[in-house]
């Protein structure tokens, strides 16, 4: 993965060009970001067409007010911000707050001879779904987007103390849904 | 991971923990998105950034309008008064004039004359008057 200071510094890159040349920038910033907010987006709505419909709001929103992300002090953690915003909006419209036991609505990609470890990446997913979607975040923006709570708490407007909580009590549950973790330790 | 993090965050030697931050962390790609999804952001922008543009080219034209019609109204009361004022009669219609004074009052046709080019002197000072009064306001 990207060192997050290379990865902050190209969304603020991407952010000055979106300044100059607007939605003509936009592509960039869409193949630089739209996998993390995508995952991100689906963390929270537990649906990907809904997280896909949070994702592009968002875009649009930045390419139609050109300045926007380049105001920001720190332009990928408001860009997180956005994408949640987006996200909550959808999920209060749809009230779609019941658990997907399924993961039909997911388009992954994996290898033909990974078929082992998608069985994994599924667990994971699927354990993710059934946390509480306050500490599902936490956990997705400590480890995908690897963050501090400091950072964390900043973002979600939270005490770093309740960001670290609210990890440590979403990761005991995952320990007991991800079977293959433990089988992983086990051997 | 800095100070906070170190002293917040589950304890870092469970190898449960660990398996299990790995675990998630490897599912992290795991999601892409759909094949349509950046056309489709990239569309909307544009439609978006455009119809911005049109309805700011709209307001503007409206202002430029509201320019030209507050500008236009005196402008064009100001001519019409400078060519009203500049209207003058010509020598025919002031030797009718004077014919027409010489007959009322009984007088020669000089002071005929003469009262026709007095009252038309009064008028272009009224005129002129209004005018100035006009271009203060």
């Amino acid at each position: 993965m990207t060192p997050p200071e290379t990865f902050f510094e190209r969304v603020r890159q991407c952010a000055e060009r979106i300044a100059e040349s607007r939605e003509a920038a936009l592509s960039g910033l869409y193949d630089l970001t739209a996998s993390r907010l995508l995952r991100y987006a689906t963390t929270i709505t537990r649906n990907q067409h809904d997280a896909e419909d949070a994702l592009q709001m968002t875009l649009v929103k930045v390419a139609s007010e050109r300045t926007l992300l380049l105001r920001a002090e720190k332009p990928w953690p408001y860009l997180l911000k956005m994408v949640r915003n987006e996200s909550l909006i959808i999920m209060r419209r749809k009230k779609r707050w019941s658990f997907l036991g399924n993961l039909s609505d997911l388009l992954t990609q994996t290898n033909v001879d990974e078929r082992e470890i998608e069985e994994t990446h599924r667990e994971v997913w699927k354990a993710l779904r059934t946390l509480p979607t306050q500490q599902s975040e936490v956990v997705v923006l400590k480890i995908w987007e690897e963050m501090t709570f400091a950072q964390i708490g900043e973002m979600l407007d939270v005490s770093p103390a309740t960001a670290a909580s609210r990890y440590r009590y979403g990761l005991e549950k995952l320990e007991s849904k991800i079977r293959v973790g433990k089988t992983e330790v086990n051997r | 991971m800095n100070r906070l993090d170190s002293e917040l965050s589950p304890d870092a030697d469970s190898p449960f923990e660990q398996a299990i931050e790995r675990a998630i962390r490897d599912a992290g790609n795991y999601v892409r998105p759909s094949d349509d999804l950046r056309p489709r952001v990239v569309e909307a922008a544009k439609d978006q950034c455009g119809q911005q543009r049109a309805r700011r080219t709209a307001s503007g034209m409206m202002l430029a309008f509201g320019l030209l019609i507050l500008v236009a109204t005196p402008s064009m009361k100001l001519i019409a008064d400078r060519l009203e004022r500049s209207q003058s009669p010509t020598s025919d219609e002031m030797q009718q004039q004077a014919m027409q004074y010489s007959l009322q009052s009984g007088i020669g046709p000089n002071w005929g004359l003469t009262e026709a080019f007095t009252r038309l002197r009064e008028l272009q000072a009224d005129r002129f008057g209004r005018l100035q009064a006009t271009t203060r306001q």
